[in-house]
């Protein structure tokens, strides 16, 4: 079935096509919730209230070609999730100065590590490193965007991401993978 | 292959996205069966919202509008404020400065407190002339506002001496062919004089005084 086809049987809430647009998205949205919020049972949370959201304001999706759907699904996650982190007073930790690495640019490729191995690390980061780290590495916004969206400033988002990178690297060079020695 | 690491880690993640963590107790199903019953909940008609918070300013206007729920009477009150009366005229004089630490303020009055005159004359007046229907005599000439009540005359009525005749007597003395004099009866406070020709009627009614 053509995403536009989709998009207008969820217009018309038909409960299978509901049903296929869960099942399709289900473990995707899952993980990036667990990815925000750490918790499972919060996690289960806020996925149900974003696809509640989602199949009560289909109508507003716009298509913009094949693949409309995931990212305005994506959109609604990620701001349940963040609705979620500022109820619970999100700790920014602020260093007002801090030299602004580039990322590193000759990062050797290691395949072999293990995914589940590389989440486990991105949901052992303290909240505040976690959320800026997902909203720029992972979902891609800029540092006014993720400044704007959790009420910080630009240099409160830069220093999280900096620390988040920094942990990262560290506990990536305690499993033997040496990769990081022009990042400090 | 020289890559970012922001790269490499979003890289990393979406490789698994589709999969779920293997210690993961996440039910897909049981999460589908609760939007399900979300989804097709009844929602609830507009009134289910709007009866309720009708029902409460309706409450609270009735509260505001009927003060007898409140305690408050409607009895006029008549407040005298002494000191507006006794507000000095100031007289502004040519060259004259007005000494600063002497001068006293006069009060300032709130609008609330002052009650126009006219409107207390009304309803001390209209109390007064209940007052004089109770005596039995109106008076005419209504006092002024603030000292009706020393001119409210009452009437004193002058003793009299009654006596007590059973009807029955009475009836006995009828037989006796005497002349009958003229007497007074009187029913509850009304006087009225009894003549001979109406001497029978009298008799029949309960509760009379003979005088």
């Amino acid at each position: 079935m053509l995403e536009t086809q989709l998009i207008a049987e969820l217009k018309k809430q038909n409960p299978f096509v509901q049903k296929r647009v869960y099942d399709t998205f289900v473990k995707r949205m899952f993980r990036l919730c667990v990815r925000y919020v750490r918790v499972e049972e919060d996690a289960q949370e806020l996925l149900m209230n974003g696809f509640l959201k989602f199949f009560r304001s289909v109508d507003k999706i716009e298509y913009r070609g094949e693949n409309s759907i995931e990212p305005y699904l994506k959109k609604i996650m990620v701001n349940e999730c963040l609705m979620a982190i500022r109820q619970k007073q999100l700790s920014m930790i602020s260093i007002d100065e801090i030299i602004e690495n580039e990322p590193i640019k000759d990062f050797p490729t290691y395949e072999n590590i293990d995914e589940e191995e590389i989440y486990a690390l991105i949901l052992k980061l303290p909240d505040g490193y976690r959320t800026v780290f997902n909203l720029f590495a992972i979902e891609g916004f800029s540092h006014p965007e993720i400044a704007a969206k959790l009420k910080i400033s630009e240099n409160t988002s830069k220093t999280q991401l900096h620390k988040a990178r920094q942990i990262l690297q560290a506990e990536l060079q305690k499993r033997g993978y040496d990769y990081g020695a022009k990042y400090r | 292959m020289e890559q970012n690491i922001d790269e490499f880690f979003k890289r990393k993640i979406e490789n698994i996205q589709d999969t779920l963590p293997e210690t993961s107790t996440f039910d897909e199903a049981a999460l589908w069966g609760n939007i399900q019953q979300d989804l097709h909940k009844p929602k609830r008609p507009i009134w289910y919202w709007i009866v309720p918070v009708a029902a409460c300013l309706v409450a609270v206007v009735s509260w505001w509008i009927l003060p007898e729920r409140r305690g408050v009477s409607h009895t006029p009150v008549a407040i005298v404020h002494e000191k507006m009366a006794e507000k000095p005229v100031i007289f502004k004089e040519k060259n004259k400065k007005v000494d600063s630490k002497n001068h006293k303020k006069t009060p300032i009055l709130k609008k609330k407190q002052l009650i126009t005159p006219q409107r207390l004359d009304f309803q001390v007046a209209s109390i007064a002339s209940k007052n004089t229907e109770f005596s039995g005599k109106k008076i005419n000439n209504l006092p002024d506002s603030l000292s009706f009540q020393s001119n409210i005359a009452f009437e004193k009525k002058p003793k009299v001496n009654f006596k007590t005749v059973h009807i029955n007597e009475i009836s006995k003395q009828g037989d006796m062919p005497f002349q009958q004099p003229r007497f007074k009866v009187q029913f509850a406070g009304t006087l009225f004089e009894k003549t001979e020709s109406n001497y029978k009627e009298t008799i029949q009614t309960p509760s009379i005084r003979i005088q």
